[in-house]
């Protein structure tokens, strides 16, 4: 009987740093073929590395079978088409029924070149992962979160990506004794059609890092000022949270775009949300509807969030923050 | 320089309604053109504007989606055409870039850059660029925020990366895909709807652009939706009124505490 194997595209950041997501999908491709016998969860690395060891030793971690790393000075710097050849490759000589990319800026560009190569499907942003019958049943939302899909394929290997955060890392992950494998691909006659020119650092506030945040408070356009702003703040810092804007907040000025959460900005996971004065138009959902509780604060009792919210309050953003923060400093 | 832009007609998905059959309730919504598509658009133009080029939109979909084409004819665009053939119906990204890809090659082989959307609001794959862009067999860059130049045959753009922006030199001929920016997108003049009125847009079956019409459609396209459901609502969730600031303080001080853990 052929192996029943799942690929990983391991994501390695600007900062040398594995992308979470990587490990998160090899967690999770681990627990999908747990029940599937002859099977192989397999990381695939593209990168320039002295030593592998410590990425190896995570892998293992969370339940990777086999590391396939394809290392070469070429690959220092990103590259679309090389990263792309290096990897058709590697899945033309593996053959594995599904592979997984992370849904980041990188992923959403590579796995499409990588499908488009290897004439297979691929979905996007999926949410929920199962195998059926050795099928990959990909559910992802789809209108702007008003609809969900579950997509599958025709083709192998069948194709997804999902975003960071989605799956999370499992407490008690097994270890396994995983096989190392360099491999090699002949790139260097590729045309390198894309070129770095510089890498230029935008203001990120980490003490306001959305990605991590358990509770996250977030303003819209009914927020009003940049001063109201400066009141979520300090009820985030009063009570262990971070701040987070609608686009229209951000299109108005009252928030930095860094803060943007939604279709067009962060997704995040956040165990409680709470918007102030965000309507909560799909685009917006998008991005939030992954957080355990949403709580909304609306002077419109009809706006959409109301009905998407484990509580919609009905009442003046600015006066109920006010409040808030007089509370907590009363304590 | 001859630049092509893709177009696609979404829905207005703030329009979409579930009907309590559970179902999704189209009736009455507004079919607009792509948020992201947009702004390629006035991209392009904006190299045009600069330093001149023919502009070709392109379009596949029903044939009502000619209205999308006379539109973007209106900001500027020259030309345009349809890709409409009842076997395009149903394709997903990879069967559309083929088509795609096979239009461009029949008929506007000699293209210095395209110019697509990221995404798409209704689908929201941001596939069909990227997999445009290996079926032609050139330079991809995605989440372009702006065009700083083009010169010596390459382009040089930024594109918003997780943290921060890198500014990326792609090789011409050369797919882009644009975000949508805090830039606005030019308003139509009376001339360029005029122009746009009269534009003669043609309508392409697969046969026209010499496409095997087995390899898009339902058949054609690697995947399929299984099913379509109501994702899950917060449906037990209850809605609050008529509470002083104090009480809404007090009561949301003391659910953040208990849903935290």
């Amino acid at each position: 009987m052929e192996k029943f194997k799942v690929s990983v595209f391991c994501e390695i950041s600007w900062d040398e740093k594995i992308a979470p997501v990587s490990f998160e999908l090899t967690a999770k491709a681990a627990d999908l073929v747990k029940d599937i016998e002859n099977s192989e969860v397999q990381v695939i690395i593209v990168g320039k590395r002295k030593n592998y060891d410590s990425i190896i030793d995570e892998f293992s971690n969370y339940g990777a079978d086999k590391v396939i790393i394809v290392n070469d000075d070429i690959f220092e710097q990103y590259s679309a088409n090389l990263y792309r050849k290096a990897i058709s490759e590697i899945l033309k000589k593996e053959n594995p029924d599904i592979v997984f990319f992370g849904a980041t800026i990188k992923g959403r560009e590579l796995a499409p070149l990588v499908a488009t190569t290897l004439n297979t499907g691929l979905t996007a942003d999926c949410t929920e992962l199962e195998i059926v019958d050795k099928k990959l049943e990909a559910t992802r939302p789809t209108f702007g979160g008003k609809l969900n899909a579950t997509i599958l394929c025709k083709t192998l290997p069948q194709m997804a990506t999902v975003r960071a955060g989605v799956f999370r890392l499992p407490p008690n992950p097994v270890k396994k004794d995983t096989q190392v494998r360099f491999d090699w691909v002949n790139v260097h006659n590729e045309e390198n059609f894309t070129k770095i020119l510089e890498l230029i650092p935008e203001y990120a506030d980490e003490d306001n890092d959305l990605s991590k945040a358990e509770i996250i408070y977030a303003g819209g356009r009914g927020m009003k000022s940049k001063e109201n702003f400066n009141r979520l703040f300090e009820l985030a810092r009063l009570t262990g949270g971070v701040v987070g804007a609608s686009r229209g907040a951000v299109d108005a000025g009252f928030a930095d775009s860094s803060m943007q959460i939604g279709q067009t900005g962060k997704t995040i996971h956040a165990k409680v949300y709470v918007a102030f004065g965000i309507s909560g138009l799909a685009q917006h959902m998008a991005g939030i509807n992954s957080c355990d509780k949403i709580i909304s604060v609306n002077k419109d009792p009809n706006a959409p969030i109301m009905k998407l919210s484990d509580i919609g309050i009905v009442g003046d953003a600015e006066e109920i923050i006010k409040q808030m923060v007089r509370s907590l400093k009363n304590k | 320089m001859k630049i092509i832009v893709c177009v696609k007609q979404v829905p207005d998905t703030a329009d979409i309604k579930w009907t309590e059959n559970n179902t999704l309730n189209r009736d009455g919504v507004e079919s607009v053109i792509n948020p992201c598509d947009l702004f390629a658009t006035e991209t392009a133009l904006r190299v045009k504007d600069r330093l001149g080029a023919e502009i070709t939109a392109i379009s596949m979909g029903p044939k009502q989606a000619e209205s999308a084409l006379r539109e973007v004819i209106s900001m500027g665009v020259d030309n345009a055409y349809m890709l409409t053939d009842r076997f395009f119906a149903a394709s997903d990204t990879a069967a559309t870039a083929r088509v795609l890809a096979k239009s461009i090659e029949e008929k506007s082989p000699n293209f210095d850059l395209i110019f697509c959307g990221q995404y798409a609001s209704d689908g929201d794959t941001a596939q069909t660029g990227p997999s445009l862009a290996q079926n032609l067999g050139v330079s991809l860059v995605t989440n372009v925020k702006s065009i700083e130049r083009i010169e010596d045959g390459k382009i040089i753009v930024l594109k918003q990366e997780e943290d921060f922006v890198s500014r990326i030199e792609a090789k011409l001929p050369a797919v882009v895909c644009v975000l949508t920016g805090k830039y606005l997108v030019r308003m139509p003049k009376i001339l360029g709807r005029m122009k746009a009125q009269d534009a003669n847009i043609p309508v392409y079956n697969a046969q026209d652009i010499n496409f095997n019409a087995i390899y898009s459609g339902l058949k054609g396209s690697p995947t399929y939706v299984k099913k379509a459901f109501r994702p899950k609502g917060r449906d037990d969730g209850e809605i609050v009124y008529d509470y002083s600031a104090k009480e809404t303080a007090d009561l949301l001080l003391s659910k953040i505490e208990e849903y935290k853990g």
